[in-house]
C-alpha cells in the first residue's frame, strides 16, 4: 500500500497533496499496489482525490488542529502497515514523522529515493523499503481527478488518540505594505547582500519592482516578514527575479516561479544558479552599486 | 529546566568535498537553527526564570570546534554546557541514546532541522523517544502556568498558535529576536571562567546505504569580466528584459 497524507489547512486540501498523488499513482500502477489517501479534518472536500483507490477519512472538528495529526497518523500506520507513506515536506508535514524510517526533502523516487540536503549542495540517492518520504513541493505536476472513490471513515475516539494540543488560532499576516507575490519584478536580498539593502531598494525602484528577501535576512529583522520569499513566506511569479547574495536553499527556491532569474553570488556552487538564466560569480557589494549607476545613466 | 541541543554541521560557505560514500566539510559550525533555539531558551529564561543547559553534539572532527558555540551560548545566558561525541550514525540512534539524559527537562529546544539531515529529524525523533508532544517550525514560545503557548510558522505568512502542556520538544526555526551579539572579550572571559562537561553516551554506530552526488552543472549563462564590464552587460540584459 502506498499511503498519501492529504495536507489540509483551513478545510482545503493543499496543492502538494495532488502533486504527491501524481507520483503515488505512477508507482502504484507499476507495482500493482493500492493508493490510499488519508484525510484528517472537518468538512473537507474530497472531490478531487480521485487518483486514490481508497480514502481513509478521520472526520472530527478537533482535527482542524494539524498538530494532532502526528498521533492519528501513527495509529493509522500501525493499523494498515503501508509500505510507503508520502507526505509533503512542509511545516505541517515535517511534524508528522515519528519513529518511522524517513527520508526528508525528496524530489523523486522509483527504485531508489532521490533527495537533496546540505542546503541544496548535495544530492543523495538511497534505498528505503518501508517508511516515510517527505516530498518537496513542485517535484511533480498536480493530479486532480474528479471521481467517486470508496471512503472508509474512522473515528478519532475509536483510534484512541490523545488530544493534548489545542489549536488556539491561526493568525493571518498583517496588512502588507507591498504584495511581492503580485510583482512583475522582484529584487531578492539574501544574507550576502544584507549590507546593501538600501542599494537593492534603489535598484528595485529604478526597475519598477519590489524588494523581497530570503529567510536569514527576515529573521534578523532587516526587512518585514511580508517580504519573505520561500516555503514559509510568499511564492513569487515575476517576469524577472534578480537574486542578490542568495544561496538558493530549497526553502527559498520553492517560492520562486519566475520566468527569468538573474543571480549574483560569490559562491559559484550556490544552488541559486541552477534555476538562473544568467549568473554572476562575484561580490554583490561591488557589482550592484555599479549596476545601479549604469541603469541611472 | 530547559535543555537546548546544538549540533556541529558543515560550514557550507567553506565548501564540501563530495565523494560517493561521504561528504567531507572543510570546516564545521553550529547549526543555525540550533543557535536560534539557544536564543529562544535565553529569552524564556529572562522572561520566566528557567535554568538552561546546552548540549553540544559533534563528531570527532568537530569535537573541539563545537566549543566556540557552547561558550557563546553561555555568554548569551545559558547556565551550563555539555558535549557529546557522535559517531557515524543516524538521528534514530542519537535520539534513542539521548533520551535518558533529556527526560529531566520541562522543555527541549533544538533547530527544526540540521542542514546536513536527510534521514529522520532529530528534533521530532527525540519527542518520539520521550513520548512527549512535538511541534516544529516554531517562531515563538510563551509560558502560561503549566502550559506552553507556541507559535508555529505555517505557509504564506500564516501562523498557528498552539497550547500544550510541558514537557515537550520544540523544533525552532527562528527565535523571537535575532541571537544577541557577543563581543570577543566577553567570550574570552566565559572561556576562562566556565567549562564544558563531556558526556560519554557510547552511541551505536550505523552506516546508511546511500550515494552522494554533486548537483548537476547548472545551465546558467555566466557573465564574466571586470566588475565594470559585468555591470554594463547586466544593465543591458535588464533593460531588454523589462521592456
Amino acid at each position: 500500500m502506498i499511503m498519501v497524507y492529504a495536507e489540509v489547512l483551513n478545510g482545503v486540501i493543499s496543492d502538494i497533496t495532488y502533486e504527491i498523488l501524481r507520483k503515488a499513482r505512477e508507482i502504484a500502477d507499476h507495482t500493482e499496489e493500492e493508493v490510499v489517501t488519508v484525510v484528517m479534518g472537518y468538512n473537507v472536500d474530497l472531490k478531487y482525490l480521485g487518483a486514490s483507490d481508497r480514502i481513509i477519512y478521520v472526520e472530527d472538528e478537533r482535527l482542524k488542529n494539524f498538530a494532532l495529526h502526528r498521533y492519528v497518523l501513527e495509529k493509522i500506520i500501525d493499523k494498515y502497515s503501508p509500505r510507503i507513506i508520502l507526505i509533503g515536506n512542509t511545516s505541517i508535514g515535517m511534524d508528522l514523522i515519528g519513529g518511522q524510517p524517513c527520508i526528508i526533502s525528496c524530489y523523486d523516487f522509483n527504485d531508489s529515493v532521490k533527495s537533496i540536503s546540505y542546503g541544496g549542495k548535495v544530492f543523495i540517492e538511497s534505498k528505503l523499503d518501508r517508511g516515510i518520504l517527505l516530498i518537496n513541493r513542485g517535484s511533480f505536476e498536480p493530479l486532480r481527478v474528479e471521481k467517486e472513490v470508496k471512503v472508509e471513515r474512522l473515528s478519532l475516539d475509536e483510534l484512541g488518540v490523545k488530544v493534548d494540543i489545542e489549536l488556539v488560532e491561526i493568525i493571518r499576516p498583517e496588512v502588507e505594505d507591498v504584495d511581492i507575490s503580485k510583482a512583475e519584478i522582484v529584487v531578492g536580498v539574501g544574507r550576502g547582500a544584507q549590507n546593501i539593502i538600501d542599494v537593492a531598494e534603489e535598484l528595485a525602484k529604478i526597475l519598477n519592482g519590489v524588494v523581497g528577501a530570503s529567510r536569514p535576512v527576515i529573521d534578523q529583522g532587516l526587512l518585514p516578514r511580508s517580504r519573505q520569499v520561500g516555503r514559509s513566506g510568499k511564492t513569487i511569479s515575476p517576469k524577472l527575479y534578480l537574486a542578490l547574495g542568495i544561496s538558493g536553499a530549497m526553502e527559498h527556491i520553492e517560492g520562486v516561479k519566475a520566468k527569468n532569474v538573474i543571480a549574483i553570488n560569490k559562491d559559484k556552487n550556490a544552488p541559486i544558479f541552477r534555476i538562473s538564466r544568467y549568473g554572476v560569480v562575484g561580490d554583490v557589494e561591488e557589482i550592484v552599486p555599479l549596476l545601479l549607476e549604469r541603469l541611472r545613466s | 529546566m530547559i535543555g537546548v541541543i546544538v549540533r556541529a554541521v558543515p560550514d557550507l560557505v567553506e565548501g564540501l568535498e563530495i565523494s560517493e560514500r561521504e561528504v567531507l566539510p572543510y570546516r564545521y559550525m553550529a547549526n543555525e537553527m540550533d543557535e536560534y533555539a539557544v536564543e529562544q531558551a535565553v529569552i524564556l529564561k529572562e522572561r520566566y526564570g528557567f535554568d538552561v543547559d546546552v548540549i553540544g553534539l559533534a563528531n570527532e572532527e568537530a569535537y573541539s570546534e563545537i566549543d566556540d558555540a557552547l561558550f557563546t551560548a553561555i555568554a548569551r545566558g545559558v547556565d551550563r554546557a555539555y558535549k557529546i561525541m557522535i559517531p557515524k550514525t543516524t538521528s534514530y540512534k542519537i535520539a534513542r541514546a539521548l533520551s535518558d539524559i533529556l527526560k529531566k527537562y520541562d522543555l527541549i529546544l533544538t533547530g527544526t532541522i540540521a542542514i546536513d539531515e536527510y534521514y529522520g529529524l532529530l528534533s521530532s525523533l527525540i519527542a518520539h523517544e520521550l513520548k512527549i508532544p512535538y511541534i516544529g517550525s516554531v517562531i515563538g514560545v510563551e509560558i502560561d502556568g503549566e502550559d506552553l503557548i507556541v507559535k508555529k510558522e505555517l505557509e504564506g505568512g500564516l501562523i498557528g498558535v498552539l497550547r500544550l502542556k510541558k514537557p515537550a520538544v520544540l523544533g525552532i526555526i527562528t527565535s523571537e529576536r535575532p541571537p544577541r551579539y557577543i563581543p570577543f572579550s566577553r567570550l574570552r572571559e566565559v572561556m576562562k571562567s566556565h567549562e564544558i562537561k563531556e558526556i560519554d553516551l557510547s552511541i551505536e554506530e550505523e552506516e546508511l546505504d546511500v550515494t552522494f552526488k554533486e548537483p548537476p552543472e547548472p545551465k546558467v549563462e555566466f557573465i564574466e569580466g571586470t566588475a565594470d564590464e559585468i555591470a554594463e552587460k547586466l544593465a543591458k540584459i535588464l533593460r531588454e528584459m523589462i521592456t
